[in-house]
């Protein structure tokens, strides 16, 4: 990467970008407390348009230079100079950070629009958008920061604004708890980011972007796997399997569909989760450079992308069925930087936003429908969200069952919709990697993964809006398709989820067609010059055999689906009835008991133990605790007092003083 | 100086020791004893006890000893300097007069405050 | 004759300290003077004013610098960073005071007199060169502590922990008193820069005497700053005391700690740097684990920030075993934040705790709803939560970063762990606090009653929130202050 700090492009305006969101949140947040709640959705909107706008602005420019200058920095302020650390607050912008600004903005437009529907009537509307104005503005920063420190306030501020929409019905102690959760689970995620951080420091004696790749280069490009390098690598991972819930820390995730629908659809599905597929994009210098983390990124991503698929087959929840589809489709993104395709990733983090944002609006729709249903008999205990209980819903809701089914074709890997192309172009990667000397095994698992993505996204279609409508008795007539302002959106993203993969058609059909990853490559080509790797091509018979195999299993998959639900009519076990493997499936393979039972309860117990022993016993010992002890406060102070309290203090801070004189001693 | 140069003084540790222990232990084996309620009083020829000493005493007692041992030590303080006033001149007039206000404040307060009436 | 002693005295080098003994006399003089029940107001006023000169004092004073006394103390731009820091945060507890102790019921001026006293002797800890004088600014700030943690005198947890502080603290005195004197039988001084002449002559033949004299020191300091394990004392004192007593003293007297401590082992011990980062190293993992893993089940905000303070010193042991001029400034800018933070959380509980009268009180319970009740200081208390969490984008945020960095750079790389591990951990009672902000059942809404909240606690709440928020998007002036601050020692 060149080092053209300065450079004199014009795109100071930039700054709008993020100050958009930060307008709409202080409007929203403190002024607005008397504004109607139409003119406060559409306000906050407005905010999320003139962002798209400028980023449209920026793309334009950018597109307009030289593929040489297409890296900008600019900078607007001196913002840390201490010692040797020179940080700047400044954007970068470049064709990676233009496509993460482009998507992050135009999908928050779109669910800022939807959510006006969507959350009409809450008592905490105003307090909605100004959640969702702050997650922008930090996720804009993550990804325009020029620097890992920026990159990392925005990474941590994305968590805060998850952690506060997750939880955003807090009446729900459960609610709450996921809230916690994934923010915790988080947390040690953004412990890899720091130490990485602090690595980089110590090594490369800095934290910007245009100064850390190319010394990296410069320290390790001769001696790849050096040790420093490999640990930024996995603590880099770390951080990115944090935040786009890779095995094993993806428990959050799930969790987090407590939150409002246009959350789930935002931040845990279209943008803040993908940040982590960015973060090792943007430090693709550090993996090239370390093949040993390279491959451990590509087996956590091929497992994660193969273990959700198979937990997705058996949920009954619409919302946790697209969950776990995310977490695996987050494992393809990361599979494909873990085979060097770094584009491919990237590629396919747009494709998956359009889908998977439609996807769980989708199934907000569905929800709201359903909603409608229950209403209608005056039913409160039926769980909306349990495929078990809807069916037909084809007749009553035709837009959100088009646009439904547009966006499953895109996620199963149909050719002509988006999701094929970048699918199909990770698939080839990392078969290509894998015969170039990498292992096969990543292709196996994203093979095999995508039969099961089909077969379970269909299984959800089937089970949703044909057969025979389920639901509570009479409601019928309560079910209806869902207000303009939710469907419009829909039709946007049903749109964009098909031709939003034609921008990187397969080398197959032409080597100049694949815009996108032309547009991308001049980034990632000094990673792969400092670790001088080429990322490996199939040859075009291998091409049109991949392409043949991936529609076959997406096929199999189908049909396996078809047979099932349409052509045999299975509706699915009530939870007591799960047998077997399948029962296995349905408890996520046990991994949260397993987790409760390995790491919260020894905690706790630790706790309890501490508690018990230096708290209760020593500490709380002598406290007031409830009236039968208060009497004998008067006579007896001094006595408790002498007789252990205080004396075992004195015991214990003379075991430590022994202590420190022994270890000095020795 | 070697250990060994501490001998005598060890040495005389343990007459004097010795001497003690040994005259105590002497009365005790060859004096007589006789008990008797009267010869096990406190006061065996005094007033007749009333209670044990392990009593509360009022706070004050304790206010006064304290602020006796103040004012005690500030006349400790005033002797050396009044002895040696010429030679210490003015450096020693102003340290003095320093110390003398910041205890005529804290009589001050401890006057006003009450902690010199008995009441 | 005593023209030499006296040009070496360089009186004007001391200016804040004699104006803070010339505020305490004048300060006892209002109170006598005044009626009694106008009093305490009166001496309020008094000190803040007088307080005000102190720091004007400081500022006018700090190109003054220098030995002072014979070398007894010395002032320099260490000095400088803690008197101000020292005297802000007195000036700040006292601000909200006057109506807190109303409300407790303890209306006397000797309040305002005991936070002078300790004010001076944490000042002579920040700026003592002689181990004695250490010795007696730990004494003066100590017994004027015990004082005041005792001072809700109808409450038993108040009589307890002062009591428990007390016998404890003169126990370590002893001890400490005992390093120095045979610190002093080694090198036949007590002042730190003949100790470190002295040492650094030795070599590798440096006596056991001398390492023992050093550990005693240590163990002294340990014990003021509340390091596991010798904290023993700091739950209950901290539980105790009056809550703006508890704010005052998990902030300033640790910071006082550790600049002597500072000053000290860095100065004088720095030869045998390498072996106390041994004992350093583990205080510092225990100080931090501990603190986290009982503040973690505790059901009082008070108990949950009194074992979180504890943590948060474990942090700062972290700073200090670097032994650089990175991990020093690290120490310094995280002492600031740590104050900000933490009074700022003391003083929205004050707000909170429904009766004053309850002997333990300050429950979680009391929180729930808070958000609907009064969303702006929920608000402000979700911006402590994640500080003290070091959660960016707040001041917390950069003082874990930079305490952490400077542990990573200087080899440290096992502690660093530890300790982000112990903050990610410590994430969880911090925003369980926040999770009971939002949370409103029916039992909640029958436990509500009216908040405490006065305009002094609101301006300094809100003082707090805006510095938390600004060093965390600007910590550039700040950490520039602290590490010009501690050019001089290294």
């Amino acid at each position: 990467m060149e080092h053209d700090v300065g450079h004199s492009v014009e795109m100071g305006y930039s700054i709008w970008l993020v100050l958009f969101p930060l307008i709409g949140l202080i409007v929203n947040g403190l002024l607005a407390r008397r504004w109607p709640e139409k003119l406060v959705g559409w306000f906050g909107s407005l905010m999320i348009v003139g962002s798209f706008a400028i980023a449209v602005a920026l793309f334009l420019q950018l597109s307009g230079l030289d593929p040489h200058d297409r890296v900008v920095h600019v900078s607007f302020f001196n913002w840390l100079h201490v010692g040797s650390l020179q940080l700047d607050f400044a954007f970068l912008i470049d064709p990676l950070s233009s496509v993460m600004m482009l998507v992050v903005t135009g999908i928050s437009a779109i669910i800022h629009i939807y959510s006006i529907g969507y959350m009409h009537g809450d008592p905490r509307f105003r307090a909605f958008f100004s959640y969702l104005n702050l997650f922008v503005f930090f996720m804009l920063l993550l990804v325009l920061g020029n620097n890992y420190p920026i990159m990392f306030i925005g990474w941590e501020g994305v968590g805060l604004a998850s952690y506060l929409l997750i939880g955003f019905w807090w009446e729900d102690m459960a609610k709450a708890t996921a809230g916690m959760k994934a923010f915790i689970v988080n947390r040690i995620g953004d412990f890899g980011m720091l130490i990485a951080m602090f690595l980089m420091f110590k090594y490369l004696g800095s934290l910007n972007f245009a100064d850390v790749f190319p010394r990296a280069a410069g320290v390790w490009g001769h001696s790849p796997d050096a040790g420093p390098v490999i640990a930024i690598g996995l603590m880099l991972l770390l951080g990115a399997v944090g935040k786009s819930a890779q095995f094993p820390l993806y428990v959050w995730l799930p969790d987090a569909m407590a939150g409002p629908t246009p959350v789930s659809a935002l931040i845990h599905a279209a943008t803040m989760v993908t940040a982590g597929v960015y973060m090792i994009a943007r430090s693709a210098m550090f993996f090239t450079l370390a093949p040993t983390a390279m491959l451990i990124v590509a087996l956590v991503g091929g497992f994660t992308a193969l273990y959700a698929a198979t937990i997705g087959i058996k949920q009954f929840d619409i919302k946790k069925v697209l969950a776990y589809s995310t977490v695996s489709q987050l494992g393809y993104m990361v599979m494909a930087c873990g085979v060097a395709a770094f584009g491919s990733g990237i590629f396919h983090l747009m494709t998956h936003a359009f889908f998977k944002a439609l996807l769980f609006l989708g199934s907000g729709a569905v929800i709201h429908t359903m909603h409608g249903a229950m209403h209608h008999v005056n039913d409160h205990t039926t769980d909306p969200q349990d495929i078990r209980n809807m069916g037909g819903l084809r007749k009553y809701a035709p837009v959100t069952f088009w646009t439904f089914l547009i966006a499953t074709l895109a996620i199963s890997g149909i050719p002509g919709f988006s999701g094929f192309f970048s699918k199909d172009e990770i698939l080839a990667f990392s078969f290509a990697h894998g015969m170039q000397g990498g292992t096969l095994i990543p292709w196996i698992f994203g093979l095999v993964a995508a039969a099961i993505t089909a077969f379970y996204m269909f299984r959800l279609v089937y089970l949703t809006f044909y057969g025979e409508y389920k639901g509570p008795e009479g409601g019928e007539p309560g079910l209806k398709e869902s207000p303009p302002v939710m469907t419009v959106p829909l039709i946007v993203l049903a749109v964009l989820s098909v031709v939003g993969g034609y921008v990187g058609l397969p080398a197959v059909l032409g080597e100049r067609l694949n815009v996108f990853k032309q547009w991308l490559d001049p980034v990632f080509h000094p990673a792969y010059e400092a670790a001088r790797i080429h990322p490996a091509h199939p040859t075009i018979s291998q091409e049109w055999a991949l392409i043949g195999l991936s529609v076959i299993a997406a096929l199999i998959g189908i049909v396996i689906a078809w047979n099932l639900y349409i052509r045999r009519g299975k509706v699915g076990l009530p939870d007591s009835a799960q047998r077997g493997f399948g029962r296995v499936l349905w408890a996520k393979y046990y991994v949260d008991e397993f987790y409760h039972a390995v790491f919260v309860r020894p905690l706790i117990g630790l706790c309890r133990i501490a508690w018990r022993f230096f708290d209760e016993k020593i500490v709380d010992g002598g406290l007031v605790h409830g009236s039968a002890k208060t009497v004998r406060w008067g006579g007896g102070v001094l006595r408790q007092l002498q007789n252990g309290i205080v004396g075992s203090y004195a015991v214990m801070l003379v075991i430590g003083v022994i202590l420190v004189l022994l270890i000095v001693y020795f | 100086m070697t250990p060994g140069d501490y001998l005598p003084i060890l040495i005389v540790f343990g007459i004097v020791g010795g001497f003690a222990y040994f005259s105590l232990a002497l009365t005790h084996l060859l004096g007589p004893r006789r008990y008797a309620p009267i010869k096990q009083d406190t006061y065996e020829c005094g007033v007749d006890y009333v209670g044990d000493s392990r009593q509360r005493f009022s706070v004050k007692f304790y206010l006064v000893a304290v602020l006796f041992l103040i004012f005690d030590l500030e006349v400790v303080f005033m002797y050396p300097w009044a002895v040696n006033v010429r030679t210490l001149g003015w450096f020693g007039f102003v340290t003095m007069t320093i110390f003398l206000v910041l205890l005529t404040v804290g009589l001050l307060y401890e006057w006003k405050k009450g902690a010199l009436e008995w009441e | 004759m005593f023209d030499s002693l006296i040009a070496d005295m360089h009186v004007s080098r001391l200016i804040p300290e004699i104006f803070v003994i010339g505020l305490a006399l004048v300060a006892i003089l209002v109170d006598v003077v005044l009626p009694r029940g106008r009093s305490t107001r009166g001496v309020q006023i008094t000190v803040l004013i007088g307080l005000f000169a102190v720091i004007a004092a400081t500022v006018l004073g700090k190109e003054n610098t220098g030995e002072a006394f014979g070398g007894m103390v010395v002032v320099d731009g260490f000095t400088f960073f803690f008197r101000l820091l020292l005297a802000i945060i007195t000036f700040l507890v006292v601000l909200v005071s006057e109506h807190y102790i109303e409300r407790l019921n303890i209306r006397i001026a000797e309040y305002y007199l005991l936070l002078l006293f300790s004010l001076f002797g944490m000042l002579l800890m920040a700026m003592a060169q002689d181990l004695l004088i250490v010795f007696l600014g730990i004494e003066t700030m100590s017994v004027s502590l015990y004082a005041l943690v005792g001072l809700s005198r109808q409450k038993h947890t108040s009589n307890e922990g002062a009591i428990k502080y007390f016998l404890l603290g003169a126990f370590t005195t002893a001890i400490f008193v005992y390093g120095i004197a045979l610190m002093f039988g080694v090198v036949g001084s007590t002042n730190i820069n003949d100790i470190v002449t002295f040492l650094s002559g030795l070599g590798d033949s440096m006596p056991l005497l001398a390492w023992a004299g050093a550990g005693l020191i240590l163990i002294g300091f340990g014990f003021k700053a509340a390091l596991v394990p010798f904290h023993w004392w700091s739950p209950d004192a901290y539980e105790g005391a009056p809550t703006t007593i508890t704010a005052f003293m998990s902030t300033a007297p640790k910071a006082a700690a550790f600049a002597a401590f500072l000053r000290v082992f860095y100065i004088a011990f720095g030869e045998m740097w390498g072996e106390w980062t041994v004992v350093l190293w583990w205080i510092a993992v225990l100080t931090m684990t501990f603190g986290n893993l009982l503040a973690l089940r505790q059901d009082s905000v008070k108990r949950m920030l009194a074992f979180s303070s504890i943590t948060h010193a474990g942090y700062l042991v972290i700073a200090l075993l670097t032994f650089d001029r990175i991990g020093a400034a690290a120490m310094l800018f995280y002492l600031v934040v740590y104050a900000l933070m933490n009074l700022g959380a003391f003083l929205i509980a004050i707000a909170v705790n429904r009766d004053e009268s309850e002997e333990k009180g300050y429950w979680f319970d009391d929180y729930k709803g808070l958000v609907f009740r009064k969303p702006a200081l929920a608000l402000a208390m979700l911006v402590f939560m994640l500080a003290l969490a070091g959660i960016p984008p707040t001041a917390g945020f950069f003082g874990k970063y930079y305490i952490f960095a400077s542990a990573v750079n200087a080899g440290f790389v096992g502690l660093a762990v530890i300790g982000v591990l112990n903050s990610a951990v410590s994430v969880y009672y911090y925003l369980r606090l926040v999770v009971y902000m939002f949370l409103r059942d029916r039992e909640a809404r029958e436990r509500e009653g009216p908040l405490w909240i006065t305009d002094e606690i609101t301006n300094v709440v809100f003082l707090c929130l805006v510095l938390v928020l600004l060093v965390g998007l600007f910590p550039d002036a700040l950490l520039t202050f602290a590490t010009n601050s501690v050019k001089m020692l290294l």
